[in-house]
């Protein structure tokens, strides 16, 4: 038991004080106070726990299974969270920090309501923390050892890990993952009063979780892009898989709740759909914690699994139980007119929920396999792949009807609609190569595949081009209706908000299928006097500056290779690709010219004998072309843009509602 | 619930329903097991069937036997039976040849296997291993 442990404790007793006291109701302004207590607790503890990394006291276990003298300072705050211990620490403290700012409207029932139920959540996470307690000492786990004995050094960060995207990603993602928590209440609190502003606080914050969610998703992948043998931006790992289904079902939720509040529809799905994406983000963190799942990311087994199981069939429960009770209490008030905007919107939400559906089924099953048959299985990429396939494509179909649409134009609508339609199927069938099939046929899935599955599968890829076209010019139409609108500024940035999203989902769309299958690699060899000399793969030519090889201050060797990457006698950029020894064994960094159009991926993993002259030595280079990684780039940050234009919007609005408020009540006065 | 909305449920059940039939009817064509060595050994169907096997490296059985393309070879153990793998790709971008690795391949007649991907423990995973050397 140390001072981090005291604290933490300390910090679960006050959660569990303050949610008495609030649901007595007997000392609100106390149990205000005991929440910002909590909040204050975490930050010690997290500050605490940086400090001993920065300080590297190796007597904690956890600062001695993350760090050592060597790392870097920035590292070193990183490790706070690089294994489950820290990150259990951070998601507790990034809710007790929604709960600080929640705290504020603490007068009023509904804000006691949510702050309630996050606070509930936020008690099971500090729980988990002080099971995994990342401020145990060596002494608590090895009591063999000396109380006097302090080791020399840690065991070191895995250099995998040392990059400054992988020392963003967790806290990136544990925000969203945090923020969803309060969508989860006030989904909740909905069912259980059908008072619909519960539901405007949980959607209020589900856009911040969306935000997060999307750009730790993203800039796990632009980490895993660089990481050679991870599959690229994304493999459909349990992981990354696991990480994207509660992005889909929030978008689900986004979509429902503009139908919750604009046409009083989907009253009863948007709220589930908020209470299931908090149910498969503590799903996601089972996924990672319990060692159930086969995945190159597999964290080792502990014994928070359990737990984190029984709060996921406890989320569950609360589900089922919620959506019985307002089904028997309320009646529901629904608009009646045919709309047939309300008709589109319902379609996707349905088409998304089917989405999160195929991830969330071909990331089960194997658990099911293990459970029925105790057979251990893996779901291959190409389930995800092809069974997406369709319903992006009726998505893309989908998006740019409801932009384009309005009364007026439904019947030149539908035709073109149509034209579209038959373009794409048949399209389906035309093949020019076999890099646009839909999964190569060279691949080892394909070979194994039966006869329907492998029609399937050599379906065209070309088929996507009419949907993005289609989405575009809807997009497009819109874009020029609203021109008009935004004479008046106060709505635009709204407005904006919303088409660059949708634009931006065009481009990741587009930009993931072109660089995943019109990738191609060559090997180039160069001899180790061949310096200065460019050496052609296709199009671009590879130069040869210089090779390096030297040893470091522990003893590891390090080889580099200095290359230049020229098209058409130009030089585009230089860099250097390393192949290193580290304690964690041979490491590989790529060099990458990022270019509009293309990547150019150069890999290089240490030189080799020439077989027939022993003598020299060789520089093998293996070059990846990739296609079109730029789009997908830029279409995440306009993603994340358009996000923050709604969320400016947002704040904008609410502080105008507050100020009316507070007019109206002194007025009153 | 009005009439409207009913209809529309249904049809969403109706959806869901026929995505599931459909999904778990064909999932069977995506699957690729994972197996122990000494199971592969003793099946030969997966001398056509993909399959994944996880397992040790065996000490110094490592090495690279070709430059261009890459190959490398090694025997995998799993503690009951050895099998000799052929791999010819990219090592990961962290690799270590005393670390757990998993390939992705089918096992000749000879014996053989031939892996078209070897996967690396995620960083995560070598908590295990330092909780290992730790205890030591």
């Amino acid at each position: 038991m140390t001072v981090g442990d005291i604290f933490l404790i300390l910090s679960f007793l006050l959660t569990v004080l303050s949610i008495l006291l609030i649901r007595t109701g007997k000392n609100i302004r106390f149990a205000k106070k005991l929440l910002v207590g909590v909040f204050i607790l975490l930050t010690i503890d997290v500050l605490l726990l940086t400090y001993y990394f920065l300080s590297s006291d190796f007597r904690y276990f956890y600062v001695y299974s993350y760090s050592s003298h060597e790392l870097p300072l920035v590292y070193k705050f990183s490790a706070v969270w690089a294994g489950q211990e820290g990150t259990y620490l951070l998601w507790a403290w990034i809710i007790s920090i929604s709960i600080f700012v929640l705290r504020r409207g603490i007068s009023r029932k509904r804000y006691r309501d949510v702050i309630t139920i996050t606070t509930v959540v936020n008690a099971f996470f500090i729980f988990l923390t002080v099971l995994m307690s990342p401020y145990k000492t060596i002494y608590e786990i090895e009591p063999s050892l000396p109380g006097t004995f302090i080791p020399p050094d840690g065991r070191g960060l895995n250099p995998l890990l040392q990059d400054p995207w992988m020392a963003i990603h967790p806290p990136i993602i544990f925000i969203g993952y945090a923020l969803v928590t309060i969508t989860f209440a006030g989904s909740l609190l909905y069912l259980w009063t059908n008072d619909s502003r519960y539901e405007v606080i949980g959607r209020s914050w589900a856009k911040g979780s969306w935000l997060f969610l999307t750009l730790g998703i993203a800039v796990g992948g632009y980490w895993s892009y660089k990481v050679l043998g991870w599959g690229g931006f994304w493999a459909w790992d349990p992981v990354e898989t696991s990480s994207l289904i509660p992005w889909l079902t929030l978008t689900a939720y986004l979509h429902g709740s503009y139908q919750f509040r604009t046409k009083q529809a989907l009253r009863l799905y948007t709220p589930s759909v908020g209470i299931i994406t908090f149910i498969l983000v503590v799903y996601a963190t089972f996924i990672t914690r319990s060692g159930l799942w086969q995945s190159v990311h597999a964290f080792s087994e502990t014994t928070t699994g359990l737990f984190l199981a029984g709060f996921l069939i406890f989320g569950l429960v609360m589900l089922v139980f919620s959506v019985y009770y307002h089904d028997r209490h309320y009646k529901m008030e629904e608009d009646e007119s045919q709309d047939h905007e309300r008709t589109i919107l319902f379609i996707t939400v349905v088409i998304l929920s089917i989405l999160a559906f195929i991830s969330f089924w071909g990331l089960t099953f194997p658990l099911i396999s293990q459970a029925v048959r105790n057979q251990q299985i893996a779901v291959d990429p190409e389930f995800f792949n092809l069974w997406s396939y369709p319903f992006v494509l009726i998505l893309l179909g989908v998006l740019g009807f409801c932009f384009a649409f309005n009364k007026r134009n439904i019947k030149l609508l539908i035709q073109i609609s149509l034209i579209f339609t038959i373009l794409t199927l048949v399209l389906l069938f035309i093949t020019p190569g076999k890099d646009y099939m839909l999964v190569e046929p060279d691949k080892s899935f394909f070979v194994k595949s039966s006869g329907l599955t492998r029609a399937f599968a050599s379906l065209s890829l070309l088929s996507l081009v009419p949907p993005v076209i289609y989405a575009l010019i809807g997009i497009g139409f819109a874009i020029r209706r609203d021109l008009k609108k935004l004479s008046n500024p106060k709505n635009s940035l709204r407005i904006w908000g919303k088409h660059i999203i949708h634009i931006s989902i065009i481009f990741i769309l587009a930009g993931a299928v072109v660089s995943t299958s019109f990738e191609r690699e060559q090997v180039v060899t160069f001899e180790i006097e061949e310096q200065g000399i460019i050496k052609m793969v296709d199009e671009i030519g590879i130069k040869l500056y210089r090779f390096d090889v030297h040893q470091d201050r522990q003893g590891f060797w390090k080889q580099a290779v200095f290359v230049g990457i020229y098209s058409g006698g130009t030089k585009l950029s230089e860099g250097v690709a390393v192949f290193r020894d580290s304690p964690y064994g041979t490491v590989t960094d790529v060099y990458i010219d990022r270019g509009i159009s293309k990547d150019i991926y150069v890999i290089f993993q240490g030189v080799v004998q020439n077989p027939s002259n022993p003598s020299e030595i060789l520089i093998p280079l293996k070059i990846k072309i990739i296609p079109w990684v730029m789009p997908l780039w830029v279409g995440i940050f306009l993603m994340a843009s358009g996000m923050i234009c709604t969320l400016i919007d947002d704040l904008r609005l609410k502080r105008k509602r507050e100020k009316m408020r507070r007019m109206k009540i002194e007025s009153r006065i | 619930m009005n009439p409207l909305d009913n209809k529309k449920v249904l049809i969403g059940i109706a959806i869901i329903v026929i995505v599931l039939v459909i999904a778990y009817s064909s999932l069977s064509q995506f699957l690729s097991p994972y197996k122990y060595v000494w199971e592969v050994k003793e099946d030969s169907k997966y001398s056509s069937e993909p399959v994944y096997v996880a397992g040790l490296i065996v000490d110094g059985s490592f090495r690279q036997v070709s430059d261009n393309p890459k190959v490398y070879e090694f025997d995998l153990t799993d503690g009951k039976m050895n099998m000799h793998v052929v791999y010819e790709g990219d090592l990961p971008a962290a690799f270590d040849p005393s670390q757990g690795c998993v390939v992705y391949g089918t096992i000749g007649p000879d014996g053989t296997f031939k892996a078209v991907k070897l996967l690396a423990k995620c960083p995560s995973k070598y908590q295990e291993k330092i909780r290992e050397r730790a205890g030591e």
